[in-house]
């Protein structure tokens, strides 16, 4: 069993991961990085559910295998969609393109 | 017997479609017979129910529809009064409906003709039938509609198609009154009933000022029916249309609803002392509608003049108190008017000339006609031993004895001048000099004729049967008949003394009307009463410059400015909301993941702290 103090550790540590995915969703340019910001924003979630998991049953491990075969999924998808979005505008980078409005 | 007075409405309906169908699919005139058929059988069946009617009236009421608990109760009520109505409504119908196989002969469509007549008559049969306002209401309207399709029925004139219009507009006016009065007796007293209106009054269940509330609105949309002053302009111009149609509105139908009404709501009036207001308004009728007679140069004009005079009286009569006298007078009104109408249309017909001063000798080429139309004017006159005299005589006694000397002065020159503009039309139209039109002319087609003689051996023979008929309309109560020698004897006395001016004036010749006209004043006095005492041209200048002038524009201000601003306002709004929202929306993807972020935060937040 972890210790009280152990499990804020283990937090601080996901919140950390979670605080640098969301500052790098931000401020990178590339949609590459973008996407490599993304997949730390799910592993900050990956390891909450690990933490809380390991003090009552198994099912939040579980659930994180899902969650990492989720992410392969989305890197796989997303990456198709970054090779299209290059093809169709010849770059990668989001702020240079905006279609996305009225 | 309930299902005999629906089958009494219903068969005008029915037959209504029927000629219309049969003439359109078959043969044209085949809609003639299928209307004779069906005036026929509607008569029938009324005297059926005349005969058949004891001293229970006959009640049936349903309900028509409910939301809830709010139920709207439709049915009929027949008394003595309604089928006498009935009987005049469908026995002058069924006349006239022969007559205008004669009169119509050169019409393209006589399958409209009779599906509008039937259609007609049928409101009116149900109008005096149903046992509520709300069906008085209904049918009301389908006789003021059958009146605008009936005047205008040559609607290719575009003077029929404006009296049209002008009878529809002004009658209706009056029925928008009469429409808040309905609702306000139903919200505040709870029914339509009539015979619950008349016993809550009876029984001094509401405050006389309420009841005069009502009465009032419910007289105006009689005075617009009835053409009484001041919405009776349009009785003249409906002399547009054809003139069988004219008999049919001014003797059957049309205009006996408004005395039929304030009749049925007698005690009601009674009670909430509207029945001053009828007198007087019947009184200024009958003076202006007798004075305008005198001056007006057209038959139907004249005949015009003297319906709304007539019909004034009956107003009196029942604002005197003296309803049996009142309806009475309906009787024999309806049928002397018939008879001149009809009389007046068979001499439109062979000479095609309407100004009766265009006419002339006419005696010489349609001698019955002339006598015919010689009895109805004497009727009309209320000259002894025919019909108009006993009933005219009982209402000029009944204003004597009330009292008013206003009402009674106004009443009593206008009954007395019957005699003056009669004969004036009488000599004018068929003594004299024949003119080139005159000359033209033939008597009348039997088919023509057979109703006129009907009605004039009628206005002989109802002065008959008098006491019989007033036991029938008082249904059994007894009836208090004034009687003053003197006042017989003076009226009578300036009766004849009119006549024998009229006849220096009109047959004789020994004194010219063209010195009179041609003095300023005088061609001003005449101009006056020509035209109605100017009340279509007030009534015109009142509807111009206060109500479209005023009114209309300040609604129009409230429409352009209030409730199209709110509607173009919310549409602003929004332009302009959307104009600075729409600023957030940059196309940029990381500007919409910080907005996502931002908020997530501000909810995290919330969460935490609140």
């Amino acid at each position: 069993m972890l210790l009280e103090a152990d499990v804020h550790a283990y937090l601080f540590l996901s919140f950390s991961l979670l605080a640098v995915g969301v500052y790098g969703l931000l401020s990178r340019k590339s949609v590459i990085r973008m996407l490599f910001a993304v997949e730390m924003i799910i592993n900050a979630a990956n390891i909450n559910f690990v933490i809380f998991s390991a003090q009552r049953n198994v099912d939040g491990e579980i659930f994180t295998f899902f969650t990492i075969g989720l992410a392969a999924l989305e890197a796989a998808v997303g990456l198709a969609i970054v090779i299209v979005f290059y093809k169709r505008f010849g770059e990668v980078i989001p702020s240079k393109i905006r279609n996305l409005r009225w | 017997m309930e299902s005999i007075v629906y089958l009494t409405i219903g068969v005008f309906f029915v037959g209504s479609v029927l000629a219309f169908l049969i003439g359109h699919f078959i043969e044209k005139w085949a809609s003639f017979w299928v209307a004779a058929v069906t005036g026929l059988v509607g008569f029938l069946l009324s005297c059926y129910i005349a005969l058949n009617l004891h001293e229970h009236p006959i009640f049936h009421e349903f309900n028509w529809f409910s939301f809830g608990s709010f139920k709207v109760p439709l049915g009929i009520y027949v008394d003595n009064l309604a089928i006498l109505m009935a009987l005049i409504a469908t026995g002058i119908g069924f006349l006239d409906i022969i007559f205008s196989r004669g009169y119509m002969e050169n019409d393209e469509s006589p399958q409209r003709y009779y599906f509008e007549k039937l259609f007609f008559i049928g409101s009116m049969v149900g109008l005096v039938f149903v046992s509520n306002l709300l069906g008085l209401y209904i049918f009301w309207e389908g006789v003021g509609l059958c009146s605008y399709l009936l005047i205008g029925y040559w609607y290719w004139k575009k003077s029929a198609a404006e009296a049209a219009f002008k009878a529809f507009v002004m009658t209706r006016f009056g029925d928008v009154f009469m429409l808040a009065g309905i609702i306000v007796a139903w919200v505040l007293l709870g029914t339509i009933n009539f015979q619950e209106l008349n016993a809550l009054a009876i029984a001094g269940a509401f405050s006389v000022k309420l009841g005069l509330l009502i009465s009032i609105l419910l007289f105006i949309g009689a005075i617009g029916k009835s053409a009484q002053f001041p919405l009776f302009p349009w009785l003249l111009d409906a002399m547009e249309g054809p003139t069988t149609v004219s008999a049919l509105i001014h003797a059957a139908t049309m205009v006996n609803a408004g005395v039929y009404l304030v009749a049925r709501l007698f005690p009601f009036f009674d009670y909430s002392h509207a029945l001053i207001v009828v007198a007087f308004i019947g009184a200024i009728s009958a003076f202006i509608a007798a004075t305008g007679a005198m001056a007006h140069t057209e038959i139907k004009k004249i005949l015009a003049f003297s319906t709304m005079e007539h019909l004034a009286l009956m107003f009196v009569a029942i604002g005197v108190g003296s309803a049996i006298a009142g309806i009475f007078h309906l009787l024999n009104h309806a049928i002397f008017k018939a008879l001149l109408f009809l009389a007046a249309g068979a001499v439109i017909h062979m000479t095609h000339e309407k100004d009766a001063f265009k006419l002339g000798g006419l005696i010489r080429y349609m001698p019955q006609t002339a006598i015919l139309f010689l009895i109805g004017i004497l009727a009309l006159a209320g000259v002894p031993p025919f019909n108009g005299f006993f009933s005219k005589d009982w209402i000029l006694a009944a204003v004597y004895s009330y009292g008013n000397p206003v009402i009674f002065w106004l009443t009593f020159i206008a009954a007395v001048l019957c005699i003056a503009y009669g004969f004036r039309l009488w000599f004018v139209v068929f003594t004299g000099e024949p003119s080139e039109k005159s000359k033209r002319a033939r008597e009348a087609y039997p088919i023509m004729l057979i109703p006129l003689y009907v009605l004039a051996a009628l206005t002989i023979i109802i002065p008959f049967f008098k006491e019989k008929i007033i036991h029938f309309i008082a249904g059994g109560a007894e009836v208090h008949e004034p009687f003053y020698v003197d006042l017989l004897v003076a009226t009578l006395t300036v009766m004849a003394i009119l006549f024998g001016i009229v006849f220096l004036v009109y047959y004789k010749r020994v004194i010219s009307t063209a010195k009179f006209l041609a003095h300023p004043l005088g061609k001003a006095i005449n101009d006056f009463l020509y035209n109605g005492w100017y009340v279509d041209a007030a009534i015109k200048w009142v509807s111009k410059h206060i109500f479209y002038g005023s009114i209309a524009k300040a609604v129009e201000w409230i429409d352009i400015y209030v409730v199209d601003g709110a509607v173009n306002g919310t549409a602003k709004l929004s332009l302009a909301c959307w104009d600075r929202c729409r600023k957030i929306q940059t196309g940029d993807l990381i500007d919409y993941l910080t907005y996502f972020v931002a908020g997530a935060i501000v909810l995290a937040l919330i969460i935490l702290f609140v």
